[in-house]
């Protein structure tokens, strides 16, 4: 418990992975699963730091460099949707029933 | 000291190309009040058809792979094949667009920005032989496709769709990641052929993260692939996204998720074998059903060919199941079939659509063979493909497809294929039986043709016509996209 | 103290680091305010940043502080305020799948965690590898640097352009026509 390995870290990772995937399915406030998805994508580079150290290879490190970038890009087009349908329906509410059935 | 030859980056030259043209066209309609929609087209499909001739001329593929770029991307014979179906694919999508995205208050010039982009997107993925390359060409791909599903904003149904595909497919992009780092972490490599040679070893020392990897990279990869049940985005989706994106999504982008779930799976975990096909078994199985029946009580045809592209993912999956060479070149060759099937019948739907949405109903194909005649029996033929009934490409695609699976075994699998087709029939044929059996009345919209949809309706046709009745040459050239099984 | 400290300082600030991060993860995802919700989730990225420091990832740290902190989080802030979202009064929360998604959440954890925790805790590594280039030590940065602008030359070039399409769906979707 008191030594810390990349055991710990996986767990970590793994709980905010979670937290994120409970917010993206139950919260109805689009922002905030934004913010959800966000949150998961950087749980998997805790996972990718952690493995990095243990492997002594700094692939693990540059693959979060780039899992950075996406969460950066998809942030940008997340909220580009986000305004569009503030801009069409007034709300960020994603589950008020709309023409499309499931 | 560089890992490579900074000369190898002149073997992308079709990529790059594709990449300026995607640049040009946004410079081009950045320009005053933008770029008239045909113009835009014309220059796409200028810059389609030279990457294409640049992939058939700048790579020498032989016999062997040649890996580049610190072997990052990949020149095989399977990333051939599938970037020249893909390009294929959006050449006709481009043409499909005209009339669509130059009549509506949209501009074109980015609309064919973002399907070039994507485009490269998807010939990078199928090229790629790294997870990290793969990964980063998927959201390329993904990325513009959000867009572009959502381009028209003004409408509720195409933003609900950007939204949709936009939250489940960044799910699904995260779950594949999670999977890869559990892989990376168990393995240390993150190059397919040297992640292959360290899974045995990394089975025994990393316990649980091997399965745990490789399961939750398949969920990602199966979302992509729209396979149930991962398939919930793909209703809505295809639904609210403007039909010719609609049409890119189901071919092009479905064949781009199929090369890599292939690649990956037959190149980078082949010690898994035995436990992906079972997982393979059974998702392709409640797909096929799932897909079908789902289809049965659709009066929307865009919704209806939605759960028919699911359910055809269930069928090119048997191919990967099969896991022979039969299997993979079978495979190819329905990619390449449906991507010409599916985009003409898109197509005839849009001929249909007005001011957007409206003609998307199976009612609204009443008397079509009266009214015109030619279209009708455009539309019949790719009814006949997507049963799967000769003399078409989707038929001999299907009997390959099945024969690769009973070839293996998996016989049960094969079956369920057979029977889910047949009940198909149903559903395509209710559109035959609108088109020629009943009367059109006022309500009906007219047909509404152009140079381009036309065009792109008769390659559609032939193409279809011509994989059915002589294949041969065809098959031969699935062939050479093949990959070393284990 | 001082003793304690030295002796189990790692474990202090992991554990330190980790609550951060958890409490702050959860206050993202139920708490009312959108604003609330995104100053959270900067907490929550700054933990994150503190633990890649630990695990010897410099570059990526900062480059944590930099992207997420600096950039993303200021860009969501920026939309909230724009659509007044912290104005407005949202009825309901969460949706009705609260329930199930816990259960759900609670069995996963569970689940992953023991699939984590039954691995073999092996040494790490020596880490001087994720700072020296060719046996020479660097820092972590360079040697990051290095391997991405040789062995993943392409992932990045790849990912420039994905960056241009973000731009292009920011503006296409966003703006005001």
């Amino acid at each position: 418990m008191l030594e810390i390995t990349t055991n710990h870290y996986l767990v970590l990772g793994f709980i905010l992975f979670a937290i994120g995937l409970v917010g993206l399915v139950v919260r109805r406030n689009l922002i905030v699963v934004l913010m959800s998805i966000e949150l998961m994508l950087n749980s998997v580079n805790l996972n990718l730091i952690a493995f990095s150290h243990q492997l002594a290879d700094l692939a693990g490190q540059v693959f979060a460099v780039f899992t950075i970038t996406v969460a950066a890009g998809e942030a940008a087009v997340g909220l580009g949707i986000l305004l569009a349908l503030y801009r069409l329906r007034g709300t960020t509410e994603i589950d008020v029933p709309s023409e499309l059935r499931g | 000291m560089p890992a490579f030859d900074l000369r190898e980056f002149l073997l992308l030259a079709p990529e790059i190309l594709l990449a300026i043209g995607g640049l040009a066209l946004l410079l081009a309609g950045s320009v005053g009040r933008g770029v008239p929609g045909r113009v835009a087209a014309s220059l796409s499909l200028f810059f389609l058809v030279a990457t294409a001739l640049l992939v058939l001329t700048v790579e020498e593929v032989g016999p062997e792979p040649r890996l580049i770029l610190g072997s990052s991307f990949v020149l095989d014979g399977f990333a051939r094949f599938f970037k020249l179906v893909i390009l294929a694919g959006t050449a006709l999508t481009v043409l499909i667009s005209v009339r669509f995205v130059d009549d509506g208050a949209y501009r074109a010039g980015e609309y064919h920005a973002l399907l070039l982009l994507a485009t490269t997107g998807m010939m990078f993925m199928v090229g790629g032989f790294n997870l990290v390359s793969i990964w980063i060409a998927l959201e390329l791909m993904a990325l513009s496709s959000y867009i572009l599903a959502g381009y028209f904003k003004r409408e509720t149904r195409s933003n609900e769709a950007a939204l949709k595909y936009f939250v489940l497919g960044a799910l699904s992009s995260a779950i594949l990641l999670y999977g890869a780092s559990l892989l990376y972490g168990a393995t240390g490599e993150l190059r397919l052929d040297l992640l292959a040679a360290a899974l045995p070893e990394a089975m025994v020392t990393g316990r649980l993260l091997v399965p745990t990897g490789w399961l939750m990279l398949s969920v990602g990869l199966l979302f992509k692939v729209a396979a149930v049940p991962f398939h919930v985005w793909t209703p809505d989706v295809y639904v609210g996204a403007p039909t010719p994106v609609t049409a890119y999504l189901a071919a092009a982008s479905k064949t781009a998720s199929f090369a890599i779930l292939v690649r990956i799976f037959v190149q980078g975990l082949p010690t898994l074998l035995p436990d992906w096909q079972i997982v393979i078994a059974a998702v392709a199985s409640v797909t096929m059903i799932w897909g079908n029946l789902a289809a049965l009580t659709q009066t929307n045809v865009k919704r209806m060919l939605a759960y028919s592209s699911i359910a055809h993912a269930g069928y090119v999956l048997l191919g990967l199941l099969a896991a022979s060479v039969i299997g993979l070149w079978s495979v190819a060759f329905y990619l390449l079939a449906y991507t010409f099937i599916t985009l003409g019948a898109f197509a005839m739907v849009v001929v249909l659509e007005r001011r957007e949405y409206a003609g998307e109903e199976v009612s609204d194909y009443a008397g079509l063979a009266r009214r015109a005649p030619w279209l009708a029996a455009a539309m019949l033929v790719f009814l006949l493909a997507l049963t799967g009934i000769p003399p078409t490409g989707g038929f001999v695609g299907k009997v390959y497809l099945f024969a690769a699976a009973v070839e293996a075994g998996w016989t049960w699998v094969a079956v369920i294929g057979v029977l889910t087709s047949a009940i198909s029939l149903y559903y395509y044929f209710s559109i035959a039986v609108q088109m020629y059996l009943k009367e059109s009345t006022r309500d009906t919209p007219e047909p509404l043709g152009s140079p381009a949809l036309t065009a792109a309706i008769a390659t559609c046709v032939v193409a279809t016509l011509v994989l059915g009745l002589f294949p041969g040459p065809f098959i031969e050239f699935a062939q050479a996209a093949g990959l070393p099984l284990p | 103290m001082i003793e304690l400290l030295t002796q189990h300082g790692e474990a202090i600030l992991f554990y330190a680091f980790a609550l951060a991060a958890v409490v702050s993860a959860v206050g993202v995802i139920s708490l009312r305010n959108p604003m609330y919700c995104a100053l959270s989730l900067l907490v929550t990225f700054l933990a994150v940043a503190a633990l890649f420091l630990m695990r010897h990832a410099e570059l990526l740290g900062m480059v944590q502080l930099f992207v997420y902190g600096g950039g993303i989080m200021v860009l969501f802030l920026f939309v909230i305020m724009l659509v007044n979202l912290h104005r407005l009064r949202e009825v309901r929360l969460f949706n009705e799948q609260v329930p199930i998604a816990l259960v759900l959440g609670v069995l996963l954890v569970a689940l992953f965690g023991w699939v984590f925790l039954s691995l073999p805790a092996s040494a790490p590594g020596d880490s001087t590898a994720l700072v020296s280039l060719d046996g020479e030590v660097v820092g972590n940065a360079k040697a990051v640097a290095w391997v991405l602008y040789t062995e993943y030359l392409l992932p990045f070039e790849i990912a420039s352009i994905f960056l241009l399409v973000a731009m292009i769906g920011a503006v296409v979707l966003g703006r005001r026509d």
